[in-house]
């Protein structure tokens, strides 16, 4: 009774693990594909480094395989590999591709004849940075048997179970032919079980070795013999054995284990890297190539004869695998570097989808990221962090303190860069270190923008009423005198920086320098309520009418100052950011699929002035240091440093690319130091990296506006000899000087 | 002579457009017919038919290409004649979201479109062909502000960015913000004159007022 109830239960779990959804597969992240074309920036080293991630192998052949390269002179010839972009497979072609001082210089696709045809463009596989998994720590990818090479079929079978097809699942003569071929014969030791028997065990049971565990794995395996072809228990071995560790996460199955040791597909596997794979099943730790080459090596060594002795294989084939080193080249393990973007990614799905589902069910999500500006953001911070500490030590002279220094939690930083004509999230970093942290400071830390918010309050001022005039020009006059602001009933001083105060000036200069009166007599200019309402607009929350709104007593994460700026260079068009473009299930149908949303917040006209303005400020005013550093083109950009320096901004931009950094302590205390002498220079070396070589585009004038010489002292229109060329809405250029 | 006309969106067909093409085949029929019987027949009396004939023809021209509907060249022949790389591969990026769009994948095609303005954020016709996608996903307010930037890069190509200023006409005019419509239309007329679509659209918005 015990026997057929088991019997009965254990049909049920075979066929529960055996239907197609039975392996619960990680989720993969991936960038969207680099897209190369002639003018681009791509080095010779980065087009190396990009086969050699992708486990391309060197070739001499004149026209290389798929999975294959070779390099004459400038030109790499490439078996490019058929792989899945965000929306389509791209199809396996051989394609040519030319690189000269950094740069493609041409593209070919050759035909199967050998004739080459130019193409403008080529895009290249993506990059995965991420899994999203489960608890169980497991990585897998699943591949149909027609996909697995005939040698490595061969090879497990010749290894693991000569008679895997003709025998019933049990093999009592295998059992005991094995204890007699462990003990007499030299090399190669079979265990006694089948692949099937293998295969429940790693399906069910426990590696331990009682009678009662056997007795149930002989069961499992006579019923699944009995409800599944050979070819079904075969394909779903392949897929379940473990092969391996990478850190704390299983890997399971061959064309998960080919990724990971050799960084390319099962199918593209050379007979000696299949050999090897075939090699770790008896024993992945002690064969594994990684750990113990030399042992991996003779393992390998002993596939091969058996290969060549059953001839499945022919002489030459072993003598040239057998010469062949092995050479792991797991891929880059570009998860650390990008651990708040995938996280940031999760927080996004689950919005969406059950959190089991991303875990389980191995879909692809393509996202946003350029892991060019991710490196670039990377040793940005890490550079801008070092001498940001060198700053804060030599500030502290007392010794004590500098000690006292040493033990409080460390500064911290943020940064996100972003097209702002899509939103595209490009580079992410939430934090100094995740291991210390994942609080993801770009989306998740509310603090205090400051000054970073006055070009807000120009844009404002710049906007034409319903009378058709603005509140204000660049040239406007404000006063910058020691004031005293009355609201609801309470009264407010603000102080300028360093009790610095000005007197009259421009509107312009008011930003170059900061000026927090200024800037504040021109918000009462414009009416707090208005301000107010427009600050909602352009997306920051918790918004209220009182004065110091327009140096920035408002929250705001780095993530929505940098959506908020996107008005600027997309031409007074908010981008809202996005950072996931599809997620497709492993079969490659669609789920989701994401684009930018778009919202006029203030006229291109204006985005422009405020735009020309803040290049004055990044220019010659707070954010000079900049340009001291080395940045060259257009640019444009605001300091933020609010109260006691609690919090350090830089938002800048050129015409395609925004970023934010902010710079302070997760408890708000002060660092002593301004946004100019922190958060500014990591994000000109940012900067500097993003465009080296390049140039970044200029800031398109719309029509509507005019340009005016003026005095920038006066703000009128003048011919003397100190002028400043300023821009105006068209019509709403000052009167000449007296 | 056949007349094609081309299709970019909320378009309203010329109604003259059939009538026309039939009077040129006639006139043409006309004009081959008389040839012939100038080889058999008196000159005198054919001559005059086919004098008189060829002037019609003349004035139908004048008349056709007056009456006919402005289309701007083909993006194709952008595409063909582009020489820059960075612009070419953004180009291609815009056809490979024009297919999308085709099909009425909606979001694959914004992708392609948003790629493209990412390769090269100067490409008018991404934005314009990416105005196009929203309009069919009727996210207008989005569509109107993607044609505001094609009009800005448009600034040398007088017809794309008169095509560029109807469409936006439309599409206000949909959302029924007829002032705005009117002041697109008008801008349309004025980059290109015989822009007859953005005529037609302010001789609706004058009857409408």
């Amino acid at each position: 009774m015990w026997v057929v109830l088991f019997s009965v239960q254990s049909a049920k779990r075979v066929t529960d693990r055996m239907q197609s959804k039975t392996w619960k597969l990680a989720s993969k992240v991936y960038v969207s594909p680099t897209i190369l074309y002639p003018g681009v920036k791509f080095s010779q080293t980065d087009m190396i480094g990009y086969l050699d991630a992708f486990g391309y192998t060197k070739t001499e052949s004149k026209v290389p395989k798929t999975g294959q390269w070779r390099k004459d002179f400038n030109r790499f010839l490439i078996g490019h590999r058929a792989f899945r972009d965000v929306n389509e497979e791209q199809s396996a072609r051989v394609v040519s591709v030319r690189v000269d001082t950094g740069r493609v210089t041409g593209l070919t696709a050759l035909d199967p004849t050998g004739l080459e045809s130019s193409i403008d463009t080529l895009k290249l596989e993506p990059q995965l940075i991420g899994m999203i998994s489960g608890d169980k720590l497991e990585e897998r990818t699943l591949v149909s048997l027609n996909e697995v090479p005939q040698t490595l079929i061969d090879g497990i079978l010749s290894m693991e179970d000569r008679k895997f097809y003709e025998h019933s699942g049990l093999s009592y003569k295998g059992i005991l032919r094995a204890l007699a071929h462990n003990v007499f014969r030299r090399g190669g030791k079979q265990g006694g079980s089948t692949l099937t028997q293998q295969l429940m065990k790693n399906f069910f049971l426990t590696n331990e070795r009682t009678m009662s565990r056997k007795i149930r794995e002989a069961v499992m395996t006579l019923v699944a013999e009995r409800l599944y072809s050979k070819d079904q228990i075969l394909e779903a071995y392949i897929n379940e054995i473990y092969l391996g560790q990478n850190r704390a996460v299983a890997i399971h199955g061959f064309e998960q284990a080919s990724q990971f040791y050799f960084s390319k597909p099962l199918p593209s596997a050379t007979l000696s890297e299949q050999a090897m794979l075939v090699a770790l099943i008896s024993s992945p730790g002690k064969y594994s190539p990684y750990t113990h080459p030399k042992e991996a090596l003779e393992r390998r060594n002993v596939v091969l004869r058996v290969l060549l002795d059953e001839g499945k294989i022919s002489q030459a084939d072993h003598d040239e695998a057998v010469k062949e080193k092995i050479e792991p080249r797991g891929k880059k393990e570009t998860q650390r570097t990008v651990p708040y973007f995938i996280d940031f990614v999760r927080a996004e799905l689950s919005t969406r989808f059950e959190s089991a589902t991303l875990k389980e069910e191995g879909y692809s999500i393509f996202t946003t990221l350029d892991p060019i500006l991710q490196e670039a953001a990377n040793a940005s911070v890490a550079e801008g962090l070092v001498s940001i500490e060198n700053k804060l030590q030599s500030k502290n002279k007392n010794k004590a303190a500098a000690e006292e220094t040493k033990a409080e939690p460390p500064i911290q930083v943020a940064l996100v860069a972003l097209d702002p004509h899509t939103g595209a999230i490009k580079a992410m970093i939430g934090g100094r270190d995740y291991a210390q942290s994942q609080f993801n400071r770009v989306w998740q830390a509310k603090r205090q923008p400051g000054s970073s918010v006055k070009p807000f309050v120009l844009a404002r001022a710049f906007t034409p009423d319903a009378s058709g005039r603005p509140h204000a020009t660049p040239a406007t006059i404000l006063v910058d005198e020691p004031a005293t602001f009355s609201y609801a009933g309470q009264e407010w001083t603000p102080g300028n920086f360093q009790n610095k105060y000005f007197g009259r000036v421009t509107v312009r200069t008011a930003l170059e320098k900061s000026l927090n009166v200024a800037i504040v007599n021109l918000a009462a200019s414009v009416g707090l309520e208005d301000l107010t309402e427009f600050f909602r607009q352009v997306g920051f929350s918790n918004v209220s009418p009182v004065p110091s709104l327009a140096i920035g007593a408002i929250e705001a994460t780095p993530l929505e100052l940098a959506r908020a700026y996107t008005i600027f260079p997309n031409e007074g068009v908010r981008a809202n950011p996005v950072s996931i473009l599809s997620v497709s299930d492993p079969e490659g149908r669609p789920l989701e699929q994401s684009s930018v949303t778009l919202e006029r917040i203030i006229p291109s006209t204006v985005a422009y002035v405020v735009t020309q303005v803040m290049r004055g400020a990044l220019d010659h005013g707070t954010g000079r240091a900049s340009r001291a550093m080395g940045l060259k083109g257009e640019f444009a950009g605001k300091t933020g440093t609010t109260n006691d320096y609690k919090d350090n901004w830089y938002v800048g931009f050129g015409r395609d690319l925004l970023a934010v950094v902010w710079v302070g302590y997760d408890d708000p205390r002060s660092i002593g130091l301004t946004g100019g002498a922190t958060a500014l220079e990591i994000w000109t070396r940012f900067m500097k990296r993003a465009f080296q070589k390049d140039t970044p585009g200029e800031f398109l004038e719309p029509e509507g506006v005019e340009w005016e010489e003026i005095d920038p002292e006066l703000g009128c229109v003048s011919r003397s000899k100190n002028l400043l060329r300023e821009v105006f809405l068209s019509g709403t250029t000052p009167k000449k000087c007296p | 002579m056949p007349i094609t006309y081309r299709s970019y969106g909320a378009h309203v067909s010329p109604p003259a457009l059939d009538k026309l093409d039939a009077e040129s085949t006639l006139q043409v029929a006309s004009l081959r017919t008389c040839f012939v019987r100038r080889l058999t027949r008196s000159k005198s009396a054919c001559s005059i038919h086919v004098w008189a004939c060829f002037a019609g023809l003349l004035i139908m021209s004048g008349c056709v290409k007056k009456m006919a509907p402005f289309v701007p060249p083909p993006f194709e022949k952008a595409v063909q004649e582009e020489r820059d790389p960075k612009r070419l591969a953004s180009l291609r990026m815009v056809e490979s979201g024009k297919k999308e769009l085709q099909n009425f994948r909606l979001e694959r095609a914004a992708q392609e479109f948003s790629r493209a303005i990412e390769i090269d954020a100067t490409n008018p016709y991404a934005y314009f062909y990416f105005a196009q996608t929203r309009m069919r996903g009727h996210r207008m307010p989005e569509a109107v502000d993607l044609l505001d930037q094609a009009v800005a890069r448009f600034d040398k190509d007088v017809k794309w960015k008169s095509e560029a200023l109807t469409l936006r006409g439309e599409v206000l005019e949909s959302m029924r913000d007829y002032a705005r419509a009117k002041v697109s239309y008008q801008s349309a007329v004025k980059a290109y004159a015989n822009n007859t679509r953005a005529k037609q659209g302010l001789t609706r918005l004058s009857s409408e007022e």
